[in-house]
This record gives structure tokens, C-alpha cells and sequence, in this order.
């Protein structure tokens, strides 16, 4: 047992004498004073730092400030002053910053023996604490109007507590015309009355009843009337923590879709906790390229929380996408200036268009709301059923169609797939089914108006150039066709969507009037259809590149528990970030938002990301790569891999 | 001369005759208690159940060195919880480890084991540690898409038994084990493979105390095991083993374990040669 002690008694003098040799040479400071850059701010920075396995870590006081003014010639001018201490790379203790951009006068004045040239222009500031990256204590945010050099209004400013990084106890905003005062409980959650005032009676113009974090009501008093909103009042509701963000201020709206509501929100206490999440965003955006990171937590408030379950997804996805499609073709038609001027002297064109009208009007529309909802994500916050019936209120129009006439008579439009739905219920199958037939009458109809512009005033010219066309897209499909063969299912489906963009064109095309700028347009898509060919032929080649990319990204390692040598993956954080975060939302991108013009830049964009592929594997990464940790947004991460820079330097 | 060579034989014989009788009283009367006779025949205790938990490290620490690194866990059954019961001993494995080529490599260290008194029934000590100073030998021949591993072990043993008054033993242990793996979803072992690893370990032991047991154990183990990564595999299996008691050669103690394994052999030697690019202007 002796012997056991002496063991342990050893052992416990050499970790503490590692501990001691390491932890020694870690410590050593170093200080940075010169020009340094932070996003588009460049100035001169003093600091101090460790190095960390060559990783910079920010440790101690922090000074970054513009260098003054270089030139009186400069007309505009932008000073900016960030203070504070670091400790291990996080923001600690208080924290000043202040930028402002500002605008000179014309002419100079003499003040005393000097001439003097006043600014005019918007000083922001920003005064807060933070303990090891979390806010602590109390963050002011102002933003001044200067005129003259003096601060002429307070546009904005925002008082809020935090402790342990949440927000806590009251906070207050104000403008130049109002003042807020909001409470929250310890968690961060909305609670009590949170009232807006006015500056120039002291009277209460607004108030928002919280009850932990569900908004029961909205009061307001105008004109010495005071009306009240009932606003989350459904106790069987399911609701969930979220943070006060601007969806919740557009599910706030939605929910009581009025008038008032609308304009409560935006402008308000609504209008006031928009700018404050506009000015923290900056902020944290701008503390986020020093150390690593911070976050400012929003105020958490409660929202009715509805999932859709897998089914329901699927054809809320498919009416999305089919309503897109009816937009335009009801645009393409109702925009038609051939077609407006056809109606008045052809009977059936006018039938036919006042059909598309109401069509548009009584069907499309709530179809359109229901579509943005969907796109904002913001449709899991209503009980679905509700929803639905907030959009139709009425039940869904009967798919009869009939246009009055002149002479009192009336013409009834037999409409396709008339009997598909049932008009009475108002769920998302029925709403389906009301899209499919929207889109398919629409199809019909765009089809039946555009045969109806009379072929003779084509002239020789479109249909030499349309022939032409046509050939193109043919020709585009097959290459395609071709091109696809045992391609990544990611590349098959963007390569199959350049299709569906190109088919869009010529829809959009057709449903030109026909004119000189008609036929300019369909020289100009027979180009970009060729371009798109050479597009697809460089997005094919992809796969190969990425497959180029991996295997230089792997490093032959030895094994000692097999004795053999094996591929080991290195900076996996970087291809993770290439192979499942860049190029799939470039992709994307390719998918929904592919157009004549951006196919340069996509392409560019591709040949820039390989290149800095290649330079990143033989840099040193580790800052990026703990960065990349967090990071899964593709802009964010574009910009981590500078690429962005090279992109407005081009 | 005739006679002589006969009294000699007879008297060969009544030697012989008075060790069968006296061997016989002595076994008549300790009967399974003296562990100093042998059976008749050999004789097998009822296996034991145990489970090991155990790790490997082997962490590079320059281009032909690394540090052997292992730490076990091995647990045995009780009267009611068989595998798990109690912990048996806690083994740690250290050694300085020389790449000779890829497929050679060899290791020198020491051992510092903690045996726990697993008998219920005895009043010795809790725990008692056990030393030992250890060399290896191990070669790796590749045949076709399999790997084929030799391993040879020598080891120096300085252990002692739980009762008050024991004193260390000293013992050589010689060890030579047989190891396959074998690639099952890759064409050869790399990151995401599985693969099965049969292996065969014989344990000799010699020393004063080694009479007649010179056979200590016969590992048969397969594992089943996984690649994650060149520098991290997981492995599982069951072993069978059996060898003789110490005391009685003629007793042969056997068990069933199921052990987990964990491989990882970090490397610290990565030097980033560049520096961050706000230190370009220092």
C-alpha cells in the first residue's frame, strides 16, 4: 500500500509541473497596434492577444477607431470608436461603441480664428457590458441625429437589462415621438402591460397585455377612444416558447387581420420592437467578426404552434408551387396590352379575359395569401382549420362562372374540372383540389386567349425567329437529357430545372405583346437558351470537381492498430461546410432563382469556390473552421470564406 | 549380480508402493483441500462470467515513437449478476513504442495492475497491486485483402495474493497471439469498415513458484469491430479461456467474457506552419 502512495504522490508532482509549463506558455501576451480591418471599417486597432496552437485569441483591453478625416475634398466621412476588453477571445467587461456617418457642409466657417466645417448626419451608439460573451447589466443603444455637429433629435433608443444574457425586468424604447416600457419575467418572457406613450402629453397611446409571454390584448387610444383587440385568447391552444422576432409581429397581425391591427404593428410598439431587432442584429453582426461570438437573446413571448403533419406538408408544397404557376399566367394575361385592346372589339376575348379577371380576383387571390403564408413559414402558427376559414370566410366560390353582359344577359363560362372540389369544405384537400382547378381554367384560358390574337399580325420576322427559338429549346432539352445520365440526384434535379426554366421563358414570351421589343426579347432568349446549354455542360461537371476537392482534402495516415495506411479526412469542418451547406444551396439557388443574367456570376461564383478550396487546404484554418462550428448559414459561411470580397472586388 | 538387480527391483517396487500408499492416505485425507496433489484426471472448474472494458491509445509522439496508452476494466460475475458483478481489476498499460517499419513494430513499458479480492468468503485484503515490466514484438503481413498479425509478448510479473503475511511473487509470462481481420463492407480495412477479427492467444508462465502449471491461459476471442475513423474503432466480441491453477496444475479454471474495445491513436505533432492573416503585419 506503501508503495501504491508513493505512486500517486509522484504522479500528482509531475501533472502539477505540466500543468505549470503548458499553462506558462500559453500566457504569453502579445500586443497588435497598427491598421487593421473589420468588415467594411478600416482603421487603426490596438490589442492584446495569445496565440493558442496559432490561433489568435483575444485577450485584454481592445481599441479600434477610425484614422480622422484624410481629405477635406472627401464630402462624406465616417468616424467610428470601439472600446472594450477581451478575456480568452469573448468580449468582458463594459464595451463603448459608436459610429457615425456623416456629411459635410459646403462651405467652412470662421469660429474663432479656425475655420470650421459642420457635419450633419447619424451617430449611433452602442454602451453595454458583457461577462465571458454574454450580455450582462444594462445595454443602451442610441442613434442621434446631427445637424450642425450637434445632436438636433434622438431617433431611437433602447434600454434593455440583461442578466446571464437575458434579457430581464423592464426595458424601455423610444423614438422621437413616443416612449415604450416593457417588462419581462427572469426567463426573458413577455409578462404584464407593456405601454407605449406619447412624448408630448405623457398619455398612454398603447398597451400590449402579456400573460407569460401569451399577448392576450392590444389597447389603443386615439382621439380620446379607446378600442381594444383580443389577440391570443384560445386557452386549448398548444403554445410554444418562440423569440420575438418579425415573424411573430406578421403572426400578430395575421391573427386579427384588420385595419388596425396592421397598422398597430407596424407601427407602434410593434414599430419600435422592429427597429430595436434591426439595431441588435447590427450590432451582434458587427460583434461577431471581433471574437467569437455573442448573442444578444431576443424577448421570448408564446405562440399557438400547429406542425403539419407529413401528408399536409407535402400538399401545402404542391398548392405553393401550382399557385406560383397560376400567378403567372394570370400576370402574363391581365398584363397583356394585345389582349386588352383584342377584348374591345372581340366578343370572345372579352368573355374570356373578364373570366381570367375573375378568376384572379375571387379564386387566385386567397390563394396568393396562403402562398406568401406558407412561404414566411408562418402558417404552423394557426390552427389550420382557422386558417383556411380566415380565407374564405365565405366557404370557396362554387366554380360556376358567369359574366354579366351589356344587354343584361349573361354567359355562363363552363369551366374545367368544375365538379373536382366541394365548394362547402374548407380543408387543405379541398384546397387543393381549388388550386388544380384555378390552374388548370388559367392554363385554358391563357391558352385560349393567346390562340386567340390573330396569327395574320404575326409578321415573318417572329416566326423566323420563333422557329429558331423552339429549335434552341429542343436542342437544350436533350442536351440535358444527355447531360444528366448517372449525375448526383442534387445535379439531376437542377439540371432538370434549367428545363423548367427555360419553359417558363418562353411562357413568360408568349405571353408578350407582340412588338419590336417581342422579337428583340426572342433573340434574346435564343441566346440564353444557348448560354443555358453551356451553363448545364459546366454545372454537370461538378461532381468531378467536388470529387477533386475531397480527395485532396484527405491525408494518407498510418493506422498503428491495423498496421496500415489509411485516407483520413482533414478540415472536415470546411468540406462539410463546401460539400453540404455552398454548393447545395447554390444549387438551390440554380433551382428557384436561375435567370438569364446571374448565370456568369453562379458560374463565377462555382470557379471562385474551387480556387479557394485549393488555398484553404494549405492555409492555416483553425479559426475558421471553430467558426464554422455554428455556422450554418450559407451567406454567413460565404462571407467566413471570403468569397464575397472577391465578388464586389470583381 | 542376479540377486542384486533384484533386490534393486523390489526395491524400486516398495518405493513405489510406499508412495501410492502414502500418496493415498495424503489424498484419502485432504482430499480437495491440498491444492498440491493433482487429480487423477485433469479437472475443470464451472466457467466464469466476465465482462472487459477496455482502451487503447496510441499516440504518436514523433515519426517512429509512440506511447502505449491502455487502460481495462475487467468486471466478473457475483453469486446473483453474472458478467457485471464486481470489478475484478483495474489494468493500466504503459509503454514507449518504436515504429520499426509499417508491419514491425516494438514496445517496451510497465503495468501497474489493481487486483480487488473478488471472494466473498475471504478476510484479505480489498486490493492489491500487481507489477509488471513488459516488451513487445508485433508483425503485420498483409494476405490478399486480409491482415494477418503476430504478436509476441514477454512480461515480468511481480503479483501477491490478497491474505495478510503474502508476499509478491516473481513470474515470466510468455505470450504469443494470432490475429486476424478481416475487411466485411470494404474491399480492405479504411474508415467506415466493419470488420471481424478472430484472434488466439497462448499465455505460458515460468518461475520458482510455476511447478506444474506452466499452461496459464488460452484466449480464443473474435470481435467484431468498426472503423470510424484512422484514428478511432470500436470493436466488441466474446472470448473463451481457459489455463491452469497456479497451485494445481492439474485444475484448470475457465471463463466467458464479452469485451468491448476502444482504438484511438491521436497525433499531436500537427504544426500549422501559417499564421492567422492579422499577424501579417506583426
Amino acid at each position: 500500500m506503501m508503495k501504491s502512495h508513493t505512486f500517486n504522490y509522484h504522479q500528482l508532482i509531475a501533472l502539477f509541473l505540466f500543468t505549470f509549463v503548458i499553462s506558462s506558455v500559453q500566457g504569453q501576451t502579445k500586443e497588435f497596434n497598427g491598421d487593421y480591418q473589420i468588415g467594411k471599417l478600416k482603421g487603426n486597432a490596438t490589442f492584446s492577444y495569445k496565440l493558442r496552437a496559432n490561433d489568435t485569441i483575444l485577450d485584454g483591453p481592445f481599441l479600434f477607431n477610425d484614422k480622422g478625416i484624410q481629405s477635406l475634398e472627401e464630402s462624406v466621412y465616417q468616424s467610428f470608436s470601439v472600446e472594450g476588453d477581451f478575456s480568452n477571445n469573448q468580449p468582458n467587461g463594459d464595451w463603448t461603441l459608436s459610429f457615425g456617418n456623416y456629411i459635410r457642409d459646403k462651405q467652412p466657417k470662421l469660429v474663432d480664428y479656425s475655420y470650421v466645417i459642420n457635419v450633419n448626419g447619424l451617430l449611433k451608439k452602442v454602451k453595454g457590458s458583457f461577462n465571458d460573451g454574454i450580455p450582462k447589466g444594462e445595454f443602451i443603444i442610441t442613434i442621434d441625429s446631427i445637424k450642425n455637429s450637434e445632436v438636433a433629435k434622438n431617433l431611437f433608443k433602447s434600454t434593455i437589462n440583461f442578466q446571464n444574457g437575458v434579457p430581464q425586468k423592464s426595458f424601455t424604447m423610444e423614438s422621437d415621438s413616443h416612449a415604450m416600457v416593457g417588462r419581462l419575467l427572469r426567463n426573458g418572457v413577455a409578462h404584464d402591460k407593456w405601454t407605449l406613450f406619447e412624448n408630448e402629453n405623457l398619455g398612454e397611446v398603447e398597451n400590449w397585455f402579456f400573460k407569460e409571454g401569451i399577448l392576450t390584448k392590444i389597447s389603443i387610444q386615439k382621439d380620446g377612444i379607446a378600442k381594444e383587440i383580443n389577440v391570443f385568447e384560445n386557452k386549448d391552444d398548444n403554445y410554444k416558447l418562440y423569440p420575438l422576432n418579425r415573424n411573430y409581429l406578421t403572426v400578430v397581425e395575421l391573427t386579427h387581420n384588420s385595419s388596425d391591427t396592421n397598422k398597430i404593428v407596424k407601427n407602434g410598439i410593434g414599430g419600435l420592437l422592429e427597429k430595436n431587432l434591426n439595431t441588435y442584429g447590427k450590432v451582434k453582426g458587427f460583434m461577431n467578426q471581433l471574437g467569437d461570438s455573442v448573442s444578444f437573446p431576443n424577448f421570448q413571448v408564446k405562440l399557438p404552434f400547429y406542425p403539419l403533419d407529413e401528408n399536409n406538408a407535402a400538399i401545402l408544397k404542391n398548392v405553393v408551387d401550382s399557385i406560383q404557376k397560376a400567378e403567372q399566367l394570370s400576370n402574363a394575361l391581365l398584363t397583356n396590352a394585345q389582349l386588352s385592346i383584342q377584348k374591345l372589339s372581340n366578343e370572345n376575348t372579352k368573355f374570356h379575359y373578364s373570366v381570367t379577371e375573375v378568376i384572379s380576383k375571387d379564386y387566385l387571390s386567397p390563394l396568393s395569401r396562403l402562398k406568401n403564408y406558407s412561404e414566411e413559414n408562418i402558417v404552423i402558427h394557426f390552427n389550420p382549420k382557422r386558417l383556411l376559414e380566415k380565407l374564405w370566410p365565405n366557404g370557396l366560390p362554387s366554380g360556376k362562372i358567369e359574366i354579366e353582359r351589356e344587354n343584361n344577359q349573361s354567359r355562363v363560362y363552363q369551366a374545367k374540372n368544375a365538379s373536382n372540389y366541394n365548394p362547402k369544405d374548407v380543408n387543405l384537400q379541398e384546397i387543393e383540389k381549388l388550386t388544380y382547378f384555378t390552374l388548370a381554367n388559367l392554363e385554358y384560358l391563357h391558352e385560349k386567349l393567346i390562340g386567340e390574337i390573330t396569327s395574320q399580325q404575326r409578321e415573318e420576322a417572329f416566326l423566323v425567329q420563333e422557329k429558331e427559338l423552339i429549335a434552341q429549346l429542343d436542342h437544350l432539352k436533350k442536351h440535358i437529357d444527355s447531360l444528366k445520365k448517372s449525375k448526383p440526384k442534387e445535379i439531376q434535379t437542377t439540371l432538370e430545372s434549367m428545363k423548367g426554366f427555360a419553359d417558363n421563358l418562353l411562357n413568360e414570351y408568349s405571353a408578350m405583346d407582340e412588338n419590336s421589343e417581342k422579337l428583340d426579347y426572342a433573340k434574346e432568349l435564343t441566346n440564353c437558351f444557348s448560354r443555358t446549354e453551356e451553363f448545364a455542360t459546366s454545372i454537370s461537371k461538378l461532381p468531378v470537381q467536388m470529387k477533386e476537392i475531397k480527395e485532396l482534402y484527405q491525408d494518407p495516415v498510418w493506422n498503428p492498430f491495423t498496421a496500415t495506411v489509411m485516407n483520413e479526412d482533414i478540415k472536415k469542418k470546411i468540406t462539410k461546410a463546401y460539400e453540404n451547406i455552398l454548393i447545395p444551396y447554390q444549387l438551390k439557388n440554380i433551382q428557384t432563382d436561375l435567370k438569364c443574367s446571374n448565370m456568369d456570376s453562379i458560374e463565377a461564383f462555382f470557379e471562385r469556390l474551387n480556387n479557394r478550396m485549393v488555398e484553404l487546404f494549405e492555409e492555416d484554418t483553425s479559426r475558421l473552421e471553430r467558426k464554422l462550428r455554428k455556422e450554418k448559414n450559407p451567406q454567413e459561411i460565404i462571407e467566413l470564406f471570403g468569397l464575397n470580397d472577391n465578388e464586389i472586388e470583381k | 549380480m542376479k540377486l542384486k538387480s533384484k533386490m534393486q527391483k523390489n526395491l524400486k517396487t516398495l518405493n513405489l508402493l510406499i508412495f501410492l500408499i502414502c500418496g493415498c492416505f495424503s489424498y484419502m485425507a485432504n482430499a480437495q483441500e491440498d491444492p498440491q496433489v493433482l487429480p487423477e484426471e485433469s479437472e475443470f472448474k464451472p466457467a466464469i462470467t466476465k465482462y472487459w472494458l477496455n482502451t487503447y491509445g496510441n499516440i504518436r509522439i514523433s515519426k517512429r515513437m509512440f506511447w502505449v496508452a491502455q487502460t481495462h476494466f475487467r468486471f466478473e460475475e457475483t453469486e446473483d449478476t453474472p458478467f457485471v458483478g464486481q470489478l475484478g481489476q483495474i489494468y493500466n498499460r504503459h509503454a514507449i513504442g518504436y515504429i520499426v517499419s509499417k508491419k514491425f513494430d516494438v514496445a517496451l513499458g510497465g503495468v501497474v495492475r489493481f487486483n480487488f479480492n473478488t471472494d466473498p468468503d475471504s478476510d484479505g485484503k480489498t486490493m492489491v497491486p500487481e507489477w509488471r515490466i513488459w516488451q513487445q514484438y508485433r508483425f503485420a503481413m498483409p494476405v490478399s485483402r486480409l491482415m494477418f498479425y503476430h504478436r509476441i509478448r514477454i512480461e515480468n510479473r511481480w503479483s501477491k495474493g490478497f491474505e495478510e503475511g503474502d508476499d509478491y511473487i516473481y513470474r515470466t509470462r510468455w505470450r504469443y497471439m494470432f490475429r486476424v481481420k478481416i475487411p466485411v463492407n470494404r474491399p480492405k480495412l479504411e474508415p467506415k469498415a466493419f470488420y471481424i477479427g478472430p484472434e488466439a492467444e497462448v499465455i505460458m508462465q515460468s518461475g520458482k513458484e510455476v511447478v506444474d502449471s506452466p499452461l496459464e491461459d488460452l484466449r480464443l476471442h473474435t470481435s467484431f469491430g468498426y472503423i470510424l475513423t484512422p484514428r478511432l474503432t470500436v470493436a466488441a466480441g466474446i472470448m473463451y479461456n481457459f489455463g491452469q491453477n497456479l497451485d494445481n496444475g492439474g485444475i484448470y479454471k475457465q471463463g466467458w467474457t464479452i469485451r468491448t474495445h476502444l482504438y484511438f491513436s491521436p497525433d499531436f505533432r500537427k504544426v500549422r506552419n501559417k499564421l492567422p492573416s492579422i499577424h501579417t503585419e506583426d
